[in-house]
């Protein structure tokens, strides 16, 4: 592969990675709160809203349920409006965050409500405020399922982050597809896959290697 | 025989002066909603109160309502009706931000420890102060002073997961301790653990009971446990209470057919299989009666088959058991009687009025005692 391919296929790996960071980083600072509300709101739970919940709910599935290319297409006013733009890797994170979002409030949901329903009473026997539970007891015990849950996450992202190429989002996945697919250059398509390969098996083993870090529940680790 | 505890000599005798009541429960009664519309009464009307600085255990069958009643008392499940006041104050009509303070001075133990798996022991005990808002300064030397009263100082920097389940117990008594509680609740505490493990655990809950003074109550389905630690016990039969007393004299005493049936296999007083089988209410010639005798203190521990054997009576024994009840023995026998009736009844009248607790089963053929 020629140097200026090589350096196209530098530039469109750091465009990946830069989508899936920022959209990553945007989802988590509102998934985890959001999958902590839909953990803690039902009836019966610490800070019962099921209303609010049931709705909450409704509008995650149907987000979840969109595909994703038609999200991309669907919502590209409010992409225009936040970053000006519809194309490029700037636009591409609106989609890719908002489609992260639910995804990471469900599995955030799933990893807290794992957590043993014994530590609540020990917690409320304690006289803990609910904010105190859920920082002290929720979070904590539930923390390497919710880096799993994001490792997961990040995944998909590099996944999508290839399909938003297709739109012209920029990165790996419009790389592939303008040089690999239109112009006929195998060669640049194998790069691309071999690179995306890299990238998801790095963060696959990074995320589960700090999930164990993290997880006491078992001895010796 | 004549100079026996006055606890157990009489059925009136006066309770271990319940002045200064730890808790009161009044009028607590809880239902339970199905799904299927039918409606469960988990607590029906209790009336309890726990004397200060004593060990109260609630017994009873899966189902008679204990876990909701001690939970009832720091109002983790809060009864439909009722009061609940402790060390004084209504907890029932306290709101949220004052509960949570006064929850913070009764401490509660559980089945499962309920611990959490991500902090080590020191964190888990520091935890209880945390939530009490201590300063940080405050709580190192604290859990400390714990870990060394539960024995557990080397394992402070260990996760649960590496703890046995003694180990994990102790771990929930220190954090349960650490906020220098007025009460401590135990549901189930040893109830997950081995015999050797739930009499160190046991032990361990005397020892705090005496040193800091500290009120325990418990809730437990084994009369093993009662026995081993209780001073006083709470006999619980769907939602209601149907018997009360000190240990000894409920034990020695019971009055209550559930207490009963519930002490039999405790006191080893089980009627074997092949003679429950053949017995006959009515006596006839070459019969022995059975009798189920209970006696706590100095008759426990007096010579009563060669009393029996004295006065012409053949005693044979069945079944029983001798053990210790707090610091008397307390023996429970089953024993065959054979002799002239008028002697046996006189023999028997004689015990009962020692305080022995008798109960007269039926007649068997002698053959089939021996055989057993």
């Amino acid at each position: 592969m020629s140097p200026q391919m090589l350096s196209l296929l530098a530039d469109a790996t750091v465009q990946t990675l830069l989508m899936v960071a920022v959209a990553g980083a945007l989802a988590t600072l509102a998934g985890v709160p959001l999958g902590l509300f839909l953990a803690l709101s039902g009836s019966g739970d610490l800070l019962p809203r099921p209303g609010l919940q049931r709705t909450v709910g409704l509008i995650v599935n149907a987000t979840r349920s969109t595909p994703f290319i038609i999200l991309v297409v669907a919502i590209v006013p409010l992409t225009r409006l936040l970053t000006g733009t519809s194309i490029g890797t700037a636009a591409a994170t609106v989609p890719l965050t908002l489609a992260a979002i639910p995804f990471i409030a469900r599995v955030v949901e799933g990893a807290v409500r794992e957590v043993d329903h014994g530590l609540l009473d020990a917690a409320r026997a304690m006289g803990a405020r609910p904010r105190q539970v859920v920082t002290k007891i929720l979070l904590p015990e539930a923390r390497a399922g919710i880096v799993r849950g994001l490792t997961l996450a990040a995944v998909n992202l590099v996944g999508y982050s290839a399909m938003v190429g297709a739109v012209g989002g920029g990165g790996l996945g419009d790389l592939g597809i303008r040089y690999g697919y239109q112009r006929f250059m195998p060669e640049m398509m194998l790069a691309v896959v071999l690179v995306l390969i890299v990238v998801v098996q790095a963060l696959q083993s990074g995320g589960e290697a700090l999930a164990r870090r993290l997880d006491k529940r078992n001895p010796g680790s | 025989m004549s100079d026996m505890d006055p606890i157990v000599t009489g059925q009136d005798a006066p309770h271990a002066a319940p002045s200064m009541g730890m808790v009161r429960l009044a009028g607590i009664a809880k239902t339970f909603h199905g799904k299927d519309g039918r409606t469960v009464a988990a607590l029906a009307g209790i009336d309890l109160d726990i004397p200060q600085g004593g060990i109260t255990a609630i017994v009873g069958p899966s189902g008679a309502g204990k876990s909701s009643l001690l939970r009832a008392v720091n109002l983790l499940e809060r009864p439909d009706t009722g009061t609940v006041i402790v060390g004084g104050r209504d907890l029932t009509a306290l709101d949220e931000e004052s509960l949570r303070q006064a929850r913070q001075s009764i401490g509660m133990i559980f089945q499962h420890f309920n611990l959490l798996a991500n902090r080590t022991v020191s964190g888990n005990v520091a935890l209880s102060l945390e939530l009490a808002g201590w300063p940080a300064a405050r709580i190192a030397p604290r859990v400390a002073e714990l870990l060394d009263l539960v024995g557990l100082t080397d394992k402070a920097t260990q996760y649960p997961a590496a703890l046995s389940g003694g180990q994990k117990q102790r771990v929930g008594i220190a954090r349960a301790l650490a906020p220098n509680p007025q009460l401590l609740l135990c549901d189930e505490a040893t109830s997950a653990l081995d015999p050797e493990t739930t009499r160190s655990i046991l032990a361990l809950i005397r020892r705090i009971n005496r040193d800091l003074g500290l009120t325990v109550l418990l809730i437990t389905h084994e009369m093993a446990v009662v026995r081993e630690v209780a001073d006083q016990v709470v006999v619980l039969e769907a939602g209601r209470i149907i018997e009360q007393g000190p240990v000894a004299q409920v034990f020695a005493h019971p009055r209550h057919p559930t207490t009963r049936r519930f002490l039999l296999g405790e006191t080893g007083t089980e009627l074997p299989p092949h003679l429950a089988a053949r017995l006959s209410p009515t006596p006839f010639a070459g019969g022995a009666m059975l009798v189920r005798l209970h006696a706590v203190g100095a008759l426990a521990a007096s010579p009563l088959l060669s009393d029996l054997g004295a006065v012409g009576i053949g005693a044979r024994l069945v079944a029983g058991r001798v053990q210790p009840l707090g610091d008397q023995p307390f023996a429970g026998l089953v024993a065959a009687l054979t002799g002239e009736t008028a002697a046996i009844e006189a023999a028997i009248q004689q015990l009962r009025a020692h305080g022995a607790e008798i109960e007269v089963l039926g007649h068997v053929a002698t053959d089939a005692v021996a055989a057993g």
